[in-house]
């Protein structure tokens, strides 16, 4: 019987809140409202922005010298322009956007950019040594080593990075770093020597 | 050289970590990489595990720090952790190291040894970690095959900048957009607004919308229409044709719209008045067009609260 009275009063609490729930369904329906419209909102701006970027892409690809503003460029974009740069071997331009990259890309686009910059490098670096400017030719093979170094810090498994870091590699070996030691390599002659010699030198004066 | 060689025997000769009887390390363990198959960039991980008896701890300046140790290798990244197990303290490094040497032809480095310093107060214990080699192996033959296209040939091909792929937003967007006409439908059908506007139980909102628009230009013709309005909503909502003197029934089996009680009997007062005694200008003193307006859109409301 007090069960029954329970499952009464359950039943009923359960009735009164199924009642309160569809009396407030307008806000329910409000809440729906303005989630869809916060969505659309929200994918309808990255859409644009991707079509919008996806145009740049497309033109600096197709040649074009499109100009980008490097502070508030996607990364994407970034790279885009930072290929089209290295291709025409514009190396000092395209540099100051991997720097830009290195502070907000992804690391995807990061290790691309690394990469190509690297590429880049050692190209020219063949053509230094084809010109006989090996003194160049080497710190460009350096300069690239150090983009490959940096791209699989980032990715370590990055195969291409690995095979062209071995190019370069070979280009240029890498040595140990000599570090000066703290001991003096020659030590000063010591003065006490002469008096373990047996006896003192003598001539004729 | 010598010093080098009766260091190493010296080394050799006595078990790890055990110099002393009294050491308070107790243990040093290590789970080593595989000593084979690297190439440039991989990494490697090393976990020790140093047994320390208690109070002794693992001085922080002794402990590696992530960065560059060398040209060709790097200490990527340091985790150390510590637990207690009775009288003896549990000390767990987790260390990953990369590799950027290029080797030529397989070839054999090695894994800096460590000096791990354990204090108390005065008195210090060094477990000593050994050095490990792995062997390294070349991506690529010794003498590579000479590309027509020069030494450019040798390297593999650029890295493409790809579009961005939009079909993420785009499906957002399909989703937002779907989620917001779903909302509008509903609320569209909860206020009984256009195409819901004919609907079914909502006859004090369908009156409501017209005594709105008659309201704002006022006349008689609109006044009579109003009442008549609003009349048809009631007659609709009681399910018969109310009359002034049914008002109280109705309003028992309505209860919700008893607090607008008052109202209700002076528009029913109002429509006597000009229906029966044809008193129009009357009527509209007694509860002008606005009004009734008004009224009908309280009666709209509480409808849509569900009765």
């Amino acid at each position: 019987m007090a069960r029954s009275a329970a499952t009464w009063k359950w039943r009923d609490g359960l009735w009164r809140l199924a009642t309160a729930l569809y009396a407030a369904r307008v806000a329910f329906i409000l809440l729906l409202l303005a989630a869809g419209l916060a969505l659309m909102a929200a994918s309808g701006w990255t859409w644009y922005e991707a079509r919008r970027d996806n145009a740049v892409i497309a033109a600096l690809a197709a040649g074009e010298d499109v100009a980008i503003d490097p502070d508030r460029a996607s990364p994407p974009v970034l790279f885009a322009r930072a290929h089209f740069l290295l291709k025409r071997d514009r190396l000092d331009e395209a540099q100051l956007l991997l720097d830009q990259a290195n502070f907000r890309a992804d690391d995807k686009t990061r290790v691309a950019m690394l990469y190509d910059g690297g590429n880049a490098r050692l190209r020219a670096s063949f053509a230094d040594v084809e010109n006989g400017k090996f003194e160049r030719a080497t710190s460009l093979v350096n300069l690239a080593k150090a983009d490959y170094n940096e791209a699989l810090r980032l990715d370590p498994q990055a195969w291409d990075v690995k095979y062209n870091l071995d190019v370069a590699a070979r280009l240029v070996r890498d040595l140990p770093v000599i570090v000066p030691s703290e001991e003096p390599l020659q030590q000063k002659p010591r003065k006490d020597l002469w008096s373990d010699l047996p006896g003192v030198p003598r001539g004729a004066p | 050289m010598i010093a080098f060689l009766v260091g190493l025997l010296a080394f050799l000769a006595t078990p790890l970590a055990a110099e002393e009887a009294a050491s308070p390390i107790l243990s040093v363990e290590t789970a080593e990489p595989r000593g084979f198959g690297y190439f440039v960039g991989d990494l490697l991980r090393r976990d020790i595990e140093v047994r320390v008896a208690k109070p002794f701890t693992l001085e922080g300046a002794t402990q590696p720090k992530p960065g560059r140790l060398s040209y060709w290798l790097d200490l990527r990244s340091v985790d150390v952790s510590s637990h207690d197990r009775g009288e003896i303290r549990v000390y767990r490094l987790e260390l990953v190291y990369q590799t950027f040497y290029v080797p030529l032809s397989p070839d054999e480095r090695h894994l800096p040894a460590l000096k791990l310093r354990f204090v108390d107060g005065d008195k210090t214990a060094i477990a000593n970690v050994p050095p490990i080699g792995f062997v390294m192996a070349p991506l690529r033959e010794v003498i590579p095959k000479k590309p027509a296209e020069g030494p450019a040939g040798y390297l593999k091909p650029d890295a493409l900048p790809r579009r961005i792929a939009t079909s993420a937003s785009r499906t957002g967007f399909s989703a937002g957009a779907g989620l917001t006409l779903l909302a509008l439908a509903l609320l569209a059908h909860h206020e009984a607004w256009w195409p819901f506007h004919k609907r079914q139980g909502r006859p004090f909102g369908q009156a409501a919308r017209v005594l709105r628009r008659l309201a704002r230009a006022p006349s008689e013709e609109a006044y009579r229409e109003g009442l008549r309005d609003l009349h048809r909503a009631f007659d609709e909502s009681a399910g018969h044709r109310l009359l002034a003197e049914d008002v109280g029934g109705y309003l028992d089996r309505h209860v919700a719209f008893r607090p607008h009680g008052p109202e209700i009997g002076r528009f029913f007062a109002a429509s006597r008045q000009a229906f029966f005694a044809n008193d129009l200008k009357g009527a509209e003193t007694a509860m002008p067009l606005p009004a009734v307006a008004a009224l009908s859109a309280q009666l709209s409301a509480i409808e849509r609260r569900g009765v």
